[in-house]
């Protein structure tokens, strides 16, 4: 009788433990919903940007900018110079990941990323025609910030974004620094307009790309969030 | 001693197997009209040319103010006015900006004032500002005249200077050469086909044939040393010819006319024969002897 | 006397009709081009940037007045020197078709001054030209698109030049663009030596330039000896200055070749004209 109380207690015990820690984690949903939440709470913003881009078959030196958003999708980027920027990622994820209908989020374990535990969410879109095919989030669930993410389009290969948050942005989920890395194995020079009557050397012309990624490194500074911004900013 | 202007001594021209110049041999002095005769062809053109170092001889040496052409070519064009065949402007251009074009490498005085006191000299007043396309033949050869004179040349070479002009122009050019060589002690070399014209200006003369100069020498003592040829107009010229029977070269030219050849003294000789003879004489002519020269020493 | 002279042959070319031809071409083909971009331009940028612009998003003013500057520049290979060689190719053989050549060359004045001068008043036609050309894209271009990044296609890929960091490559190339042009006067003018007619130098200057790009661009080995020492080469070297970082042994080297190319053919011409015999 003894015995078999210890083993009761041992089992009760188990349940209890496991029950309590199941209430504890916060299902993939639940992360993506909370991070979601935290962006809302950006009305606007405005920043400076300096964009550094590292992509093959592209020479160009670090630019300046200034970005301005405003709920739910007005989003400018005024520069005096060319800036480049990556199609996707930097003002559409909050669309990504604000219909959780749209997709089934699923816990992909953790890894730590800076010394930060964080969970990895795989989002994969319930509709078929959609170019996203998979989206990989790490998140560091305590303080509900995206630190990493990865994209696979069809259009675009992988498109992958480590994220890095100041104490103006933490509380809104705004990052200061996002480094994009994105895949160029599609890059190519036109043939059309790629003679170069210059050379003299008849040497094999680099039209192709002989690297698969490049890097943006954008950051942001003079951060103002909810200060309020004229609609005029973002007619053309 | 006179000072000789232009020395131009075993002058020889080829085109590759074509000599068109053999061996010319030309003396000018200060204050010469000197004359280049010569038929076409005969290389009057290309000894022209190459005096004044538009071509380049194959042989010969030439020498203007004693300046060697070859070694010195800009002091010894420096005091040469000249023009070549036809005077040949720029047609897009007015009379007065192409004088000032060529006067103005020339040396000569660019003002407006002296342009224009140029043009008026040559009878162009008022033309000044027209365009050389609009212009006639006559009036670009008084052009080609007041660009070769406005740099006030010691010499002048005109090249065939009446082709092409009419009647009272000819007249024009010839009064305006012997202006120049009186009134402003010019030395005048000038080629001409036309014979009348060059006894009539010049003082001194060469005579090229087949690209070789055959005589040279003063207008007058080349002729003196050939008969003249003397026209008769007499009352019976068929007696006549009975009484000259004794003189060479006469020749009947109708009832009252005949021709014969007669050194200079022997016309009074000659008439008065004929007078005593009862012939009654009209008239006395001695006609133009440079053509029979020319012709003679070119078809020689 | 030279400089003399030299006023007398720019008063010449200033005269003449064909001389406006070329400034009156270089504004039409410039308004043409600003005007087919100002309605297709971005078609334009699309096509070199397509292979990009899926994965990245270009921001800023592309079709800016220092783009327009360097597609007008681009005409430098060929229409350019056409228009220089209409003027140029004229200065010896016009004098001969028209007769002046013996007024001329009966002056006391060597015939090298008079063939100098007429190349330094050629060479004056050639930089107003360029000058012309350059106000035309830059200074207009800049006021009807504006100012901006300069996007350049080179065959190794695409460059992006800050806008402040422009004038200076523009003026450089400007300078190499001169000196490829002053080869193509110097290459006609020395052709007009050797012709009593206008048209003979012209027409073979465009196709001497045009058989030598055509050797210059075809990728057979044969011809890779001589390649590097072909004019043609080296008249687009003024693209270099719109590289990152700037090829410098490789302008060096052009430049050393059109000067060299410019002494040679002066030199030719200089001879032939004091050898020549005047008939005309």
């Amino acid at each position: 009788m003894k015995f078999l109380s210890k083993k009761l207690y041992f089992i009760l015990f188990f349940v209890c433990c496991v029950q309590l820690n199941a209430q504890a984690m916060p299902s993939p949903n639940a992360i993506l919903n909370s991070v979601y939440q935290k962006m809302m709470k950006v009305k606007d913003y405005s920043a400076d940007l300096k964009i550094q881009s590292e992509i093959p078959l592209i020479k160009i030196m670090p630019v300046s900018a200034k970005v301005y958003f405003k709920q739910k999708d007005k989003f400018k980027i005024i520069t005096k110079g060319i800036a480049i920027l990556p199609k996707q990622g930097f003002n559409d994820l909050a669309k990504i990941i604000k219909d959780s209908t749209s997709y089934l989020a699923i816990s992909a374990g953790n890894e730590k990323i800076n010394n930060r535990l964080t969970q990895i969410i795989h989002l994969i879109p319930n509709n078929d025609t959609s170019d996203l095919i998979i989206g990989k989030f790490w998140v560091d669930v305590n303080a509900g910030l995206i630190l990493k993410s990865q994209l696979t389009t069809k259009s675009n290969g992988n498109l992958q974004i480590n994220y890095a948050y100041d104490p103006i942005g933490k509380p809104y989920g705004l990052p200061h620094h996002l480094v994009f890395t994105v895949d160029v194995k599609k890059f190519k020079i036109p043939k059309a307009l790629a003679a170069d009557v210059n050379k003299t050397q008849r040497s094999k012309m680099q039209s192709e790309s002989k690297s698969k990624t490049g890097s943006i490194d954008i950051r942001l500074t003079n951060i103002q969030i909810n200060k309020g911004i004229d609609d005029k900013i973002f007619k053309k | 001693m006179e000072q000789s202007i232009i020395s131009i001594s075993h002058l020889a021209k080829n085109y590759g197997s074509f000599q068109a110049v053999k061996d010319v041999n030309i003396n000018v002095q200060q204050g010469d009209v000197y004359g280049i005769l010569g038929p076409n062809g005969a290389g009057k053109s290309t000894t022209i040319r190459c005096m004044l170092s538009l071509i380049k001889p194959s042989a010969g040496s030439i020498s203007l103010f004693g300046h060697n052409i070859k070694t010195h070519r800009k002091e010894a064009l420096s005091k040469i006015g000249c023009i070549v065949e036809k005077p040949d402007f720029y047609k897009y251009l007015s009379a007065e900006t192409n004088l000032a074009i060529f006067g103005r490498i020339a040396g000569a005085d660019v003002s407006k004032k002296n342009l224009h006191k140029m043009l008026s000299f040559v009878g162009l007043q008022g033309r000044e500002k027209d365009k050389v396309s609009g212009f006639s033949h006559g009036m670009k050869q008084r052009l080609g005249i007041a660009q070769t004179l406005l740099h006030d040349p010691d010499l002048i070479v005109l090249d065939e200077p009446t082709t092409g002009l009419d009647p009272q122009g000819i007249i024009d050019i010839r009064n305006l050469i012997l202006n120049l060589k009186n009134e402003f002690q010019k030395t005048i070399v000038l080629s001409s086909h036309i014979l009348s014209e060059i006894e009539l200006i010049a003082n001194r003369m060469v005579i090229i044939n087949k690209g070789t100069s055959l005589v040279e020498g003063s207008v007058q003592a080349l002729l003196n040393q050939e008969d003249l040829l003397v026209l008769f107009e007499v009352a019976d010229s068929k007696a006549a010819l009975n009484i000259l029977s004794g003189y060479k070269n006469v020749q009947l030219t109708d009832s009252q006319h005949f021709e014969i050849s007669l050194g200079k003294n022997e016309i009074p000789n000659c008439i008065a024969t004929l007078q005593q003879a009862g012939i009654l004489v009209y008239g006395v002519e001695t006609k133009r002897k440079l053509e029979d020269y020319f012709l003679k020493l070119t078809n020689a | 006397m030279f400089l003399n002279n030299t006023y007398n042959e720019f008063i010449k070319i200033a005269a003449k009709p064909r001389s406006y031809i070329s400034i009156a071409a270089i504004t039409l083909l410039v308004g043409i081009i600003f005007f087919a971009m100002k309605i297709d331009g971005p078609g334009y940028i699309s096509f070199i940037t397509a292979s990009f612009e899926q994965t990245l998003n270009f921001q800023g003013n592309i079709m800016n007045g220092n783009l327009m500057a360097f597609i007008i520049l681009q005409m430098l290979i060929v229409q350019i020197p056409l228009l220089v060689a209409l003027v140029t190719g004229d200065l010896i053989s016009g004098e001969a078709a028209m007769g002046t050549i013996r007024m001329l060359l009966t002056k006391p004045i060597s015939r090298t001054s008079i063939l100098l001068s007429k190349y330094t008043a050629g060479l004056i036609y050639t930089f107003f030209i360029l000058v012309w050309m350059g106000f035309l894209s830059v200074v207009v271009g800049n006021w009807v698109f504006g100012n901006g990044d300069l996007m350049v296609l080179n065959s190794d890929g695409l460059v992006i030049l800050p806008a402040n960091d422009i004038i200076w490559r523009f003026m450089s190339g400007f300078v190499i663009a001169f000196l490829a042009l002053a080869t193509v006067a110097t290459l006609s003018i020395m052709l007009s030596c050797f012709s009593d007619n206008s048209i003979g130098p012209i027409v073979t200057t465009m196709s001497i330039i045009i058989l030598f790009t055509i050797i210059g661009t075809l990728d057979v080995p044969v011809f890779d000896n001589i390649r590097p020492y072909l004019f043609t080469t080296h008249m687009a070297a003024w693209r270099s200055f719109f590289e990152n970082p700037l090829p410098i042994a490789s302008i060096k080297q052009s430049i050393l070749i059109l000067i060299a190319h410019i002494g040679v053919f002066l030199s030719i011409a200089i001879y032939q004209f004091n050898k020549k015999d005047i008939l005309s």
